[in-house]
C-alpha cells in the first residue's frame, strides 16, 4: 500500500475510534460492559494460552463449514435441475417461494427439539437456511442463460452434455457464486444465534458465558473471532470465485468491493 | 371452452401441489406416530393454535410490535444510509473516510454484537431497532453508493 493522503484517511477512523475506546476505558467514562480493546487482546490471549479457544473455533468451524457444504451442494444441485427440468421446478418453486422470505433462525426451536444440542442441529439448520439463496440464485441463473449460446451449440449437434458442462455451468456460475456468498452469510447469523441459544461449544458459548459471568472481556473476544472468521471466510470465497471466474467480472461492483 | 378451463386447472394443480402434498406428508408422518406430536405438532394443530392466538389478538399485538421494528429500523437506515451514500459518492474525503468502515465491515457477521447492542440499549425494543438499524444500513450504503456513483460524477458535472 503507497502512503498518499487517501490511505492515510482511511485508518483515520478506525485507529481513533480504537483510541478513543481504550484511552476513555482506561479513565472509566465508559460503561463497564465495553471492556476496553487492550483488555479484549488480552482475553484473546488467556483463551489461546488455556486452548478453550481453539476448541471453541474448532467446533464453530467444523458447523459452519460443514452446514454450508451440504445446504449450497443439495442448493446447487436441486437449483440446477429446477432451472433445467420443468418437473422437478414446479415441485420446488412454491414451496421455496413460500419457505424463501422466512428467517431460517425462526426453525431453530425445531430444530434444537428434533437434533439436541450437539453439532448436528447446527449443521441442519445453516444447510438448511442456505439451501434457498444457492437454490434461487441457480435456478435463475439457468433459467436467465442466453438461449443464443444454446441454440448455437445445439445447432452444431453439441451433445446436452458437453451443452451442460460448458455452455449452462459456465454462464450461470456468476449469478450462482452471488447465491453462494449470500448462503455464506446467513450460515452465520444462523451458527450465531444458534451457538448462543442452545449449544455445549463453540464461539456462541465464549460470548455467552461471558455475558454471564460478567466477563466482558470475553465476550468481546468471542465477537472479534466470530467477526474474523465470517470476514475470512468472505474473502476466501471471493478469492475462489475470481479464480474460477476470471474475466467474467469486468466491471461489476464485487470487482470494486474488495 | 371447457377443455380449456380444465387444461388452466391441471397446470394450476401441476404448479402448486407440493405445497398441499407437504402438509399431508406431515399430518401423516405426525398421525401415524412416526413423529412424536410434542416434538412436531402436525399441522392440524397448528391451524388451530394460530387461530386461537389470532382470535384473543395476541398474535397480531405481538405481530405488530415485530413489524414496528423492522420497518423503524429499516427506515432510519435507509433515510441515514442513502444521503450518506450520496456524500461518499460525490466528496472523496468522506469516502476515504468511511470506505474501509463500510467495504471491511460489510462481510462481518453483524449479528455478533447483538449482545453488545442489548447492554448499550437495554432488552426492549431500542436494541431492536438499533439493530436493525445497524444490519440495514450496510447493504444500503453499499449498494446506493455503487448507484451514485455509476451516475452522479459525469452528469452533475
Amino acid at each position: 500500500m503507497r502512503l498518499n493522503s487517501a490511505s492515510i484517511q482511511n485508518w483515520i477512523l478506525p485507529v481513533a475510534a480504537l483510541l478513543a475506546w481504550e484511552i476513555l476505558g482506561r479513565a472509566g467514562a465508559l460503561p463497564r460492559y465495553l471492556s476496553t480493546p487492550s483488555a479484549i487482546l488480552a482475553a484473546l490471549w488467556e483463551l489461546a494460552l488455556t486452548g478453550e479457544l481453539f476448541v471453541a473455533l474448532a467446533a464453530s468451524l467444523y458447523r459452519v463449514s460443514v452446514g454450508f457444504a451440504l445446504g449450497t451442494a443439495a442448493g446447487i444441485v436441486v437449483g440446477l435441475g429446477a432451472g433445467i427440468v420443468p418437473g422437478v421446478r414446479h415441485f420446488f418453486d412454491p414451496l421455496v417461494s413460500f419457505l424463501y422470505s422466512i428467517p431460517k433462525v425462526a426453525f431453530l426451536p425445531i430444530f434444537l427439539l428434533l437434533f439436541g444440542l450437539g453439532h448436528a442441529s447446527k449443521i441442519a439448520i445453516i444447510a438448511f437456511s442456505g439451501f434457498f439463496p444457492v437454490f434461487v440464485a441457480s435456478r435463475h441463473a439457468v433459467l436467465s442463460v442466453d438461449k443464443l449460446l444454446l441454440w448455437a451449440a445445439r445447432n452444431m449437434g453439441t451433445p446436452s452434455r458437453t451443452i451442460f458442462f460448458r455452455v449452462v455451468i459456465p454462464a450461470a456460475a456468476p449469478q450462482l457464486f452471488g447465491g453462494v456468498r449470500i448462503g455464506l452469510a446467513h450460515a452465520f447469523v444462523v451458527l450465531f444465534a444458534a451457538e448462543l441459544i442452545g449449544s455445549k461449544a463453540g464461539l456462541g458459548t465464549i460470548i455467552s458465558y461471558g455475558e454471564e459471568w460478567v466477563r466482558f472481556d470475553l465476550m468481546f473476544a468471542g465477537i472479534v473471532c466470530f467477526a474474523v472468521l465470517g470476514f475470512v471466510s468472505d474473502r476466501m470465497l471471493l478469492a475462489i470465485r475470481s479464480r474460477l471466474l476470471k474475466g467474467q467480472m469486468i466491471g461489476t461492483e464485487e470487482e470494486v468491493v474488495r | 371452452m371447457t377443455a380449456q378451463t380444465v387444461a388452466q386447472a391441471w397446470s394450476l394443480i401441476g404448479r402448486w401441489y407440493s405445497i398441499p402434498l407437504l402438509l399431508l406428508v406431515w399430518q401423516v408422518a405426525v398421525a401415524s406416530g412416526l413423529v412424536e406430536s410434542r416434538l412436531l405438532p402436525s399441522p392440524g394443530s397448528v391451524w388451530t393454535a394460530l387461530a386461537t392466538e389470532v382470535g384473543n389478538g395476541t398474535l397480531i399485538y405481538h405481530a405488530g410490535v415485530t413489524v414496528s421494528r423492522a420497518l423503524a429500523g429499516f427506515l432510519l437506515a435507509a433515510l441515514v444510509g442513502i444521503p450518506f451514500a450520496g456524500a461518499m459518492a460525490r466528496s472523496a474525503l468522506v469516502r476515504n473516510l468511511f470506505e474501509p468502515i463500510f467495504f471491511i465491515g460489510y462481510p462481518i457477521p453483524k449479528i455478533a454484537l447483538f449482545p453488545v447492542f442489548t447492554y448499550i440499549f437495554g432488552i426492549g425494543t431500542p436494541s431492536k431497532v438499533a439493530f436493525t438499524f445497524l444490519e440495514c444500513l450496510y447493504p444500503i450504503v453499499v449498494t446506493c453508493y455503487f448507484g451514485f456513483r455509476g451516475n452522479a460524477s459525469i452528469r452533475s458535472w
